[in-house]
């Protein structure tokens, strides 16, 4: 039998809980007819549209309608579907649902799942491509997932379907119809994993870049150790640091401008907690600090690749 | 509209009126205990008070930062309330929400927003979860004029007829009309209309006779409960004087029951005050001033010693800031 695809995985997770936890629901546009990645083919038909449920292209309201649907009982599936129309729906994510257990003291959980595909590859331009990991991972309350591989995907639907709080699960959307396994891959999606072990050097990545970082470390000498850091927040530095603090040397990849907050806190934190064994100071390898353009040639130099993962790892472990 | 007539009764509208006036003049008067800021509900009690009398258990309530009339007239703890506001370890908020996050979810109130439109959205969750719960129940969903500048607003009311969800909204509308439109901020002719474009029945009724707003709001929940779909009430009720200022301030002194026998002047106690104006029907009911009077010595009563017991609480201790950010860490 073929592997699922991460999109498969992922749908058969989402099938799996509607089928055992009549509390969830899924709503997004164009849900009950599959949903326009294949997330939800055949759900509908399974399930009915009472619980499959299609809605106008409302992202705010819908995102609030869903926070009700937790506040009422249910166990809500919203598929944003692109990563850039968080913007959209941001009141009620960053304001309502990362907030509510708090202000109510405790008695109210959220037990909310955000499907969200987002990262340039695919030639859509500046407004479906980004990576708003760092705006999701800013807002306490929040909780959000980056899986790497069709058995990540389907953990993180698993596990935040399971879990009282909301949590947002960013898929890589090169990685969409990936079958592409990693060593590993049935570890907890919440915490962060090593996929590779290594002495020279830790090299930090989600995503898509793990797999990037495998590829190219495999060609280099040097011993890579390389952690998929799972979970963005609230962000799981510990093995980073705990890795560092053996190799002496760090590099962090992330799908998002230099600014952005995944990468500069993995540093931080390990200058904070590893400082002393450091061999050679951190290194990021992110996105420029421009909007995503739209052509193949453009958006290929914008993109984190193999070739300046391959140097920059030489360059720590040589230089 | 069939007038049928209502009884003569102070418990019925009144009383939880009273509970919510009570309520904010004492928080006026002892604003300087109060470190944030706070919003009181004072010339809103009407459509507090029709709540009050028409929630059922099952119902919900979502309100905004304008909530003290709704939870008090519901019936929630005043001393809890009084707590929260003061930032006191009463309650389960314990300091955390403030006045503008009030909740009892004993009473429906399950959260509260504070973003102009955000709870508006969470009433069709609420609606469609616990109508398919609990066959009748109704989601009760309060928000200002201003929230018709939200998105939110028009993106729900189109959602909730979409899907013909049990939904009685109700604006609690205190913006002036302005020439032909329904006010400075909305083109549209009147919020009805709004409401009706989005193919949601509504009706629009003066705030400041609360029988008037009962009646209305009775009906429009009744139909809402027998699966019609959403319904809206444009609950037109002018804006009270103390609360033009950023904080608000003893505009028109403490609510004085025996005023009601006097409609002499242009006061607001003379015209505008819906407490008063409810005092005025039960007295050409029947009911004699003094029973009035007793009742609101009562309910004043109820509220003077909340206040004390939210004021015995000992100051939210700093590490309750640090606790239920998510509930499974």
């Amino acid at each position: 039998m073929t592997a699922p695809t991460f999109v498969e995985a992922a749908r058969d997770a989402l099938e799996h809980h509607l089928a055992i936890d009549d509390r969830v629901m899924v709503l997004g546009e164009d849900v009950a007819t599959g949903g326009p990645f294949g997330l939800t083919k055949g759900l509908s038909q399974r399930f009915g549209t009472e619980r499959i449920r299609n809605t106008p292209i409302s992202e705010g309201a819908v995102m609030g309608v869903a926070v009700g649907l937790a506040l009422g009982g249910r166990r809500p599936f919203v598929d944003l579907m692109f990563n850039d129309f968080v913007t959209l729906a941001s009141d009620q994510l960053f304001n309502h649902a990362a907030k509510l257990h708090y202000t109510s003291g405790g008695r109210r959980p959220v037990p909310l799942t955000v499907w969200t595909i987002g990262g340039a590859g695919t030639r859509w331009g500046a407004q479906h491509s980004q990576r708003l990991d760092g705006w999701l991972t800013q807002v306490p309350g929040l909780k959000v997932l980056a899986p790497s591989s069709p058995v990540a995907a389907a953990g993180a639907v698993r596990v935040a379907l399971d879990d009282p709080d909301p949590v947002v699960v960013l898929a890589d959307r090169t990685l969409l119809y990936s079958r592409s396994c990693l060593p590993r891959d049935g570890a907890s999606p919440w915490r962060s994993r090593i996929v590779q072990a290594g002495t020279d050097l830790t090299l930090a990545a989600s995503g898509r870049l793990v797999h990037l970082a495998l590829d190219a470390a495999a060609t280099t000498g040097a011993s890579v150790e390389i952690i998929d850091v799972q979970r963005l927040a609230p962000l799981d530095c510990d093995l980073v640091v705990e890795s560092v603090s053996r190799t002496g040397r760090l590099l962090v990849l992330h799908d998002e401008a230099w600014c952005g907050a995944t990468a500069a806190t993995l540093v931080a934190a390990v200058s904070e907690r590893a400082f002393w064994a450091l061999d050679a100071p951190p290194r990021r390898l992110t996105s420029p600090a421009t909007p995503i353009p739209a052509a193949a040639v453009l958006e290929d130099a914008y993109m984190v690749g193999g070739d300046a993962i391959l140097a920059a790892i030489n360059e720590m472990v040589n230089g | 509209m069939s007038q049928h007539v209502i009884c003569a009764d102070p418990a019925l509208l009144l009383e939880p009126m009273l509970r919510a006036r009570r309520f904010d003049e004492l928080l006026i008067a002892n604003a300087g205990e109060i470190r944030g800021h706070y919003h009181v509900s004072i010339g809103l009690e009407s459509t507090a008070a029709a709540l009050a009398r028409l929630h059922r258990a099952g119902d919900t309530v979502t309100t905004t930062y304008r909530n003290h009339a709704h939870l008090a007239a519901l019936g929630s703890d005043l001393a809890v309330m009084f707590a929260e506001v003061l930032g006191r370890d009463l309650g389960p908020q314990r300091g955390r929400a403030g006045s503008t996050h009030l909740i009892d979810p004993t009473v429906g109130v399950l959260h509260t927003s504070a973003m102009v439109s955000g709870g508006v959205p969470h009433a069709l969750g609420l609606a469609f979860a616990g109508s398919r719960a609990r066959p009748g129940s109704v989601a009760f969903c309060f928000f200002g004029d201003g929230a018709f500048g939200e998105g939110a607003v028009h993106e729900s009311l189109n959602l909730a007829a979409l899907w013909r969800l049990p939904v009685v909204f109700v604006c609690e509308n205190n913006g002036l009309r302005h020439g032909d439109q329904a006010n400075a901020f909305q083109s549209a002719a009147s919020l009805v209309a709004i409401a009706e474009a989005h193919a949601v029945a509504g009706v629009a009724v003066d705030g400041r006779s609360p029988a008037a707003v009962y009646e209305a709001m009775e009906r429009l929940t009744a139909e809402v409960r027998g699966s019609a779909g959403p319904r809206f009430l444009d609950d037109q009720a002018p804006q009270w004087e103390g609360n033009r200022t950023m904080f608000p301030h003893d505009a028109t002194g403490r609510t004085a029951i025996e005023d009601a026998t006097r409609t002499d002047g242009d006061s607001w106690h003379a015209h505008d005050d819906p407490v008063l104006a409810e005092c005025r029907r039960l007295l050409s009911g029947g009911v004699p001033l003094d029973e009035l009077m007793r009742v609101d010595a009562r309910v004043s009563a109820i509220a003077d010693e909340a206040l004390s017991r939210a004021r015995a609480a000992p100051v939210a201790p700093p590490e309750a800031a640090l606790a239920d950010v998510v509930a499974a860490p």
